[in-house]
């Protein structure tokens, strides 16, 4: 399932005087099953754009169109919109502080519920979304506020999935963890990405961007400035020092300076630097 | 959230900005209680609420206070003008001074019951525009101080000594957090809408049941929150009990006098008026003024 972004612009504080244009004409097509990072400084407009792509906020002007569903400012008020956000599903920045029942499983269940899914079956999806995330039978009965920030951060993310969307926003998914944690985190998402689900990722961390994904859209006050694959969105990025610039990719390119024939374009993480330097070893001698 | 903007405080220079927070209160509570003496004709009440609404659109207009938002917060109040008429005109009462308006089959509907529903209603009016010119006028911390001021006698209590500081202290960061806490609704109200609640339609159950799983993640944060602010403020050394000095110091000025002596004067006529109108003799300021009977 595709979202198709139209002309979308967005305004914050619309009645007051100091409204901020938080969208400015964004206008792109996601594909079926494509993993998309969304970057850009603070206040660039990122989450206002995913927001915009379950109904949570609704475009001033332009639309935005998931399956059948159309998001404008003329149906902003429509009922249809609550079936969109099972297709749609939208992990925010700090999910653990959304949960609130006594236990993991219902919690985990509340997603499905709200959708109509009654109860065992409901716990049933639960389960699997708590399996998925790598939490096993002994969390099922506990109380979510007894378990560490990333193990309630992962319950958090299960209960998005047991509602099974197709595809699934994360805001910021690693922020606040250690490298493991974050690693396991991003292992998972890429696994739902191999389910065959859209995964869009909104993230500062450019190392992320490098290893996984397919497509980068880079806003920058709220426009559209950048819509590519990772590689070229560092050669584009070169001189702008607002975005890090992994290092892997800062030493490749500054090899090629140095008239090393490497394709900068090849390299996602350093194995491929090192075979890449390997091969062009082997071509000279 | 854009739509909190009834009675905030806005930075103005104006006569009622530079007013001591602590006369501001006090005239502001003299000046409720003012509004609530009940006068035994209704011409006398009538005169005396249109003199009330002078004195505050006087005060509106030289404390620059937006008229227009207090309309706003005033357009949700219509059920309950609905809910006093009907309580009014039902409800038997037997002080009736005005004739009958008209009949619903046996029962009588008095002109005194719209009167009456039309009086509370002007009072409650006077009330929030008045409650909205001291919020939109003092900052919140000169609330607290004066707060904290007229908490003062309790110090001479030995054990309580700390207690007006502390009151204080809590009310001013209770202020400063309504802000933060309404962004986090904001945000907890979007996380859950991704999980399907719908906060806007479906039954009482239903909505009872978002109305929990806004609620519970809330109030964790906040309790969350409350203990890393008070670490935060052990870490730096902060002592309720230390003696301490203050940067903004309240001061009683000559605009104070004047403030005063006017609010006060309109008390003190209020009292007299109030005095002199008894049962059998009542009050008929329609009488004295234009030399015509009242009502």
């Amino acid at each position: 399932m595709g979202i198709k972004v139209d002309h979308l612009f967005y305004t914050y504080g619309k009645k007051a005087s100091n409204s901020t244009l938080a969208l400015n004409d964004v206008s792109f097509t996601i594909n079926d099953n494509e993993f998309i990072a969304i970057v850009g400084e603070t206040g660039s407009g990122k989450s206002t754009l995913a927001q915009t792509f379950n109904a949570l906020l609704i475009p001033d002007k332009g639309e935005v169109t998931v399956d059948q569903y159309v998001i404008n400012y003329k149906n902003r008020k429509s009922k249809k919109l609550k079936g969109l956000r099972k297709h749609v599903g939208l992990v925010f920045q700090f999910p653990e502080y959304q949960l609130f029942e006594e236990t993991v499983e219902k919690d985990v269940a509340f997603g499905p519920k709200n959708f109509g899914i009654k109860g065992e079956e409901a716990l049933k999806k639960a389960h699997e979304a708590l399996k998925q995330v790598g939490l096993d039978e002994s969390y099922y009965k506990r109380q979510p506020f007894e378990l560490s920030g990333g193990e309630r951060r992962k319950v958090a993310i299960a209960g998005i999935l047991a509602i099974d969307p197709d595809i699934i926003i994360f805001d910021e998914p690693t922020v606040g963890f250690d490298p493991s944690s974050a690693k396991d985190l991003l292992n998972l998402i890429v696994s739902f990405h191999q389910k065959g689900k859209t995964i869009i990722v909104i993230t500062h961390d450019m190392d992320l961007v490098r290893r996984y994904a397919e497509r980068v859209l880079l806003l920058e006050k709220g426009q559209l400035t950048f819509d590519g694959s990772p590689s070229a969105l560092f050669n584009y990025v070169q001189d702008y020092d607002r975005l890090e610039i992994p290092q892997v990719i800062r030493l490749t390119m500054k090899l090629k300076e140095k008239g090393a024939d490497i394709d900068v374009s090849a390299i996602r993480r350093s194995d491929d630097l090192i075979n890449e330097i390997q091969k062009w070893r082997a071509k000279n001698g | 959230m854009a739509s909190m903007t009834f009675g905030r405080y806005t930075f103005r220079d104006t006569f009622v900005h530079r007013l001591d927070a602590r006369n501001k209160i006090f005239l502001m509570i003299l000046f409720m209680v003012g509004i609530f003496f009940q006068f035994h004709m209704w011409s006398t009440a009538l005169v005396l609420s249109g003199l009330y609404f002078i004195i505050l659109l006087i005060v509106m207009i030289v404390s620059k206070v937006n008229f227009l938002s207090l309309f706003r917060s005033l357009s949700g109040m219509w059920m309950f003008i609905i809910i006093l008429m009907a309580i009014y005109i039902f409800i038997p009462n037997n002080n009736y001074y005005l004739p009958t308006a008209f009949n619903i089959g046996s029962l009588e509907v008095k002109w005194d019951a719209f009167c009456q529903s039309a009086y509370i209603i002007l009072r409650l009016i006077l009330m929030i525009a008045l409650t909205m010119v001291l919020t939109s006028t003092t900052k919140p911390m000169d609330m607290t101080y004066a707060f904290e001021w007229y908490l003062s006698p309790i110090k001479l209590i030995k054990p309580w000594r700390y207690f007006a500081h502390e009151i204080a202290m809590t009310l001013s960061i209770a202020l400063r957090f309504i802000p933060t806490l309404l962004d986090e609704t904001e945000r907890i109200m979007k996380a859950q809408a991704s999980r399907g609640v719908d906060f806007n339609h479906g039954g009482v159950f239903k909505r009872f049941g978002a109305v929990i799983a806004l609620i519970i993640p809330l109030f964790v944060s906040a309790l969350e929150r409350s203990e890393e602010l008070a670490n935060a403020m052990i870490v730096r050394g902060y002592d309720p009990r230390a003696n301490r000095t203050r940067y903004r110091l309240l001061r009683f000025s000559w605009r104070d006098a004047i403030a005063f002596i006017f609010i006060v004067g309109i008390f003190a006529g209020i009292i007299f008026l109030f005095v002199i109108d008894t049962k059998e003799n009542p009050l008929d300021i329609i009488n004295i003024i234009f030399g015509v009977k009242g009502f």
